[in-house]
């Protein structure tokens, strides 16, 4: 049991304490106003409160996706740049200059555009 | 070379110097634009080279206003070359990758990191207040001990949130005054006219603006509470007056 | 012997607990001091007094606002998942926390001494924008689950600038041990060499603990009606949320000391050769100059819309780090200067 097991038990068991803290010591009284949803006064309806998920987000994170795994499959050349020398520089050149192409469609079809979104919101 | 201000002495020769474009410029832009002068920063961009060496004037108004012998607006109204006016690509540039503005603001607040604040702890410390100031009011006494108020009701009358209530008889030695006083605090506006109204200086305003209460009826002042207001505050409303008397 | 054997567990436990009290306390305390030393400096950035009533020129304030907090009612909304409700806030500061398990605070003086250390923090970090997508989730309400889509999205597109100015530190270091990076920093510090990295960096790491400039999730129940995505959480989920935002900014800002300032070192004054650990002092102020500038840019800027903080993030930053990643290999290939 080294430490990064036992420091992954006990800030957890921490938090926990923290919560059981609150529960213990704390009024526990709610009534009808205060456990409805905060809409500035207005009554929330059960059906309303998940609207439409906007595609913008879904592009965001698949283009996060794509661009976090390419950097990551960087970090092995980035360590052993040396041993590797041109040739192995090389290759991961092109392997990003590819990627880097991708970028530049992404980039110029402006898919990270969210004037949709201030269309969608504002219906 | 760009804009200090120079002595016109005696016989210039005439040589007209082109000042150089790029690498003078290029240290003086950024070095320039980061000063906390108090002209701001769009003032900067105003700097044409001037040529130089002019001993004659008309020849420099002409140099200088030469570019506007050109034709600035076509037949349709619409501004040829609009960009000559504004900052060059080198400038913006500049802008964009060493963050002039935000290291400019930035150093100010830096600055100001160091200086004292101005706060005021309250209960402890008190902000200056003037001898006009009007705060609680209060009914004042001759120094004999007679008090001033003679039931002329000036003050009610003038009075625009009608607070002030009066009742008047003829006292026991026959004098003119009041028997009932009130003043309702909570329909006060404190604007003062009450004081400016009254022909003996009887109804006056202290300076006291701390007379929280906790509940409404302390509030509703009448004769008692405003003459021992008076009373203990009398010595500081003389000395207000009398700092303010030549204006009233 | 079986029973020697539990006995010398339990003394190996009794030493790991020691060693992570040893870490947590002080970074706890960290935490809430950081809360109450950011409200004196923006009050003094703006020449007014922060709060200095509680104790000697405030300093017991955190305490007293951890206690009022404790003592608050912790209102759910009906409709909410309850587990949830309860576990995002809980895992924000849990990954905040855990992220100081690699952070060397001396030679050799680490919690646990990873080789891939930087990894385990990128994951972490990785990791905590579950706390922020489930919080938003849990609250049963449109607005605080647009915000918390929002503030996604903003964390991970961030994220990507982390990791290539990341990427760029390792491609100057060799590996991916943090006792490593400290080591070779002792001939220059790499905010010399890497100065335009530091600044998207800096910028990234901003972004990535929702300061301002981009923290308009945070600030849009003073702005908008619509509010951010911890709206429904009160009291100790609150409490969680605020405990890991400071928690991240302290270990970014320590992080930050790390890659750029050379960490513990600080060869031109001293070498440490005594017991007592003033590297960990060392450490310490380092980190402190980068709280600072958390704060400083908090009193200074304004702030930036959503739209105007991805197209920052897509547009301006992700081709700047691109370059870079071409660069500065291309560089030290070409000159033959690696530094390992």
């Amino acid at each position: 049991m080294n430490n990064l097991f036992f420091i992954f038990i006990f800030v957890p068991i921490l938090a926990f304490i923290l919560l059981a803290l609150n529960v213990l010591f704390s009024v526990h009284r709610p009534d009808e106003a205060k456990v409805s949803a905060y809409e500035c006064g207005f009554i929330a309806l059960p059906g309303q409160t998940r609207s439409t998920f906007q595609i913008h987000f879904m592009i965001v994170a698949l283009l996060f996706l794509i661009f976090d795994l390419e950097i990551l499959l960087l970090f092995p050349l980035a360590v052993t740049l040396y041993q590797v020398s041109i040739f192995g520089f090389t290759i991961g050149i092109v392997f990003f200059i590819v990627l880097t192409i991708g970028f530049v469609l992404e980039i110029g079809s402006g898919a990270i555009s969210l004037v949709n979104i201030e269309q969608s919101n504002n219906k | 070379m760009f804009s200090r201000p120079r002595l016109v002495l005696g016989l210039q020769p005439r040589i007209f110097i082109k000042p150089s474009v790029a690498s003078a410029r290029t240290a003086l832009v950024a070095r320039r634009l980061i000063s906390n002068s108090t002209c701001s920063h769009a003032e900067h961009n105003h700097q044409k080279p001037k040529l130089e060496h002019l001993s004659s004037g008309i020849e420099e108004r002409l140099a200088h206003s030469a570019h506007l012998l050109e034709p600035e607006h076509d037949s349709q109204g619409n501004e040829l070359n609009a960009y000559r006016h504004g900052p060059s690509a080198l400038d913006k540039a500049v802008h964009l990758f060493f963050f002039t503005e935000i290291i400019r603001g930035m150093w100010i607040v830096l600055e100001n990191f160091f200086r004292p604040p101005y706060t005021i702890m309250y209960p402890f410390e008190k902000g200056p207040l003037s001898p006009r100031f009007r705060g609680e009011h209060a009914l004042r006494r001759y120094p004999s001990g007679e008090e001033r108020c003679i039931a002329c009701k000036l003050c009610e009358a003038i009075c625009p949130a009608q607070a002030i209530t009066i009742e008047s008889e003829a006292r026991m030695d026959g004098s003119r005054k009041t028997t009932k006083y009130d003043i309702d605090m909570t329909k006060c506006i404190y604007c003062g006219f009450c004081q400016e109204a009254c022909p003996v200086d009887a109804i006056v305003e202290t300076q006291n603006q701390e007379f929280s209460v906790e509940n409404r009826e302390e509030l509703l002042y009448n004769k008692e509470k405003l003459l021992s207001n008076g009373d203990r505050a009398e010595a500081e409303i003389a000395a207000n007056l009398h700092s303010d008397h030549v204006y009233r | 012997m079986n029973k020697s054997n539990l006995i010398e567990n339990l003394v190996g436990l009794i030493f790991n607990l020691a060693d992570v009290l040893s870490i947590i306390l002080p970074v706890l305390l960290s935490v809430a001091f950081m809360t109450i030393i950011e409200r004196k400096q923006l009050a003094a950035h703006q020449r007014r007094v922060g709060p200095n009533t509680v104790g000697y020129y405030g300093i017991l304030q955190p305490f007293a606002d951890a206690l009022k907090l404790i003592l608050k009612e912790t209102v759910i909304p009906s409709q909410s998942n309850k587990v949830i409700f309860y576990l995002a806030p809980v895992s924000t500061l849990v990954f905040s926390l855990l992220g100081w398990a690699v952070i060397p605070f001396g030679q050799g003086l680490v919690l646990s001494d990873l080789s891939l250390g930087i990894l385990y923090t990128l994951a972490l970090s990785s990791l905590g924008v579950y706390g922020v997508l489930l919080a938003g989730w849990s609250a049963n309400s449109k607005y605080a689950f647009l915000g918390s889509l929002r503030s996604t999205a903003a964390m991970i597109s961030y994220e990507l600038i982390l990791s290539s100015a990341i990427l760029i530190i390792i491609l100057l270091t060799g590996s991916l041990n943090y006792i490593e990076i400290i080591e070779i920093q002792q001939s220059i510090y790499f905010i010399v060499p890497l100065l335009p990295v530091f600044i998207f960096y800096f910028i990234s790491i901003l972004a990535e603990t929702s300061r301002t400039p981009f923290d308009l999730q945070e600030a849009k129940p003073d702005l908008q009606k619509i509010a951010g995505f911890f709206t429904e959480h009160s009291s100790v989920p609150f409490v969680f949320f605020f405990l890991g935002e400071y928690s991240s900014i302290v270990l970014f800002s320590c992080i930050t000391a790390i890659f750029f300032l050379g960490g513990y070192n600080f060869n031109e004054i001293f070498i440490n050769e005594s017991i007592f650990n003033l590297q960990a002092i060392i450490l310490g102020l380092k980190t402190c100059i980068f709280t600072f500038f958390f704060v400083w840019f908090r009193a200074t800027l304004p702030r930036l819309r959503y739209d105007q903080l991805i197209s920052l993030c897509w547009l301006n930053l992700l081709p700047v780090a691109v370059a870079f990643i071409i660069l500065i290999p291309s560089i030290l290939i070409t000159f033959d200067i690696s530094p390992y």
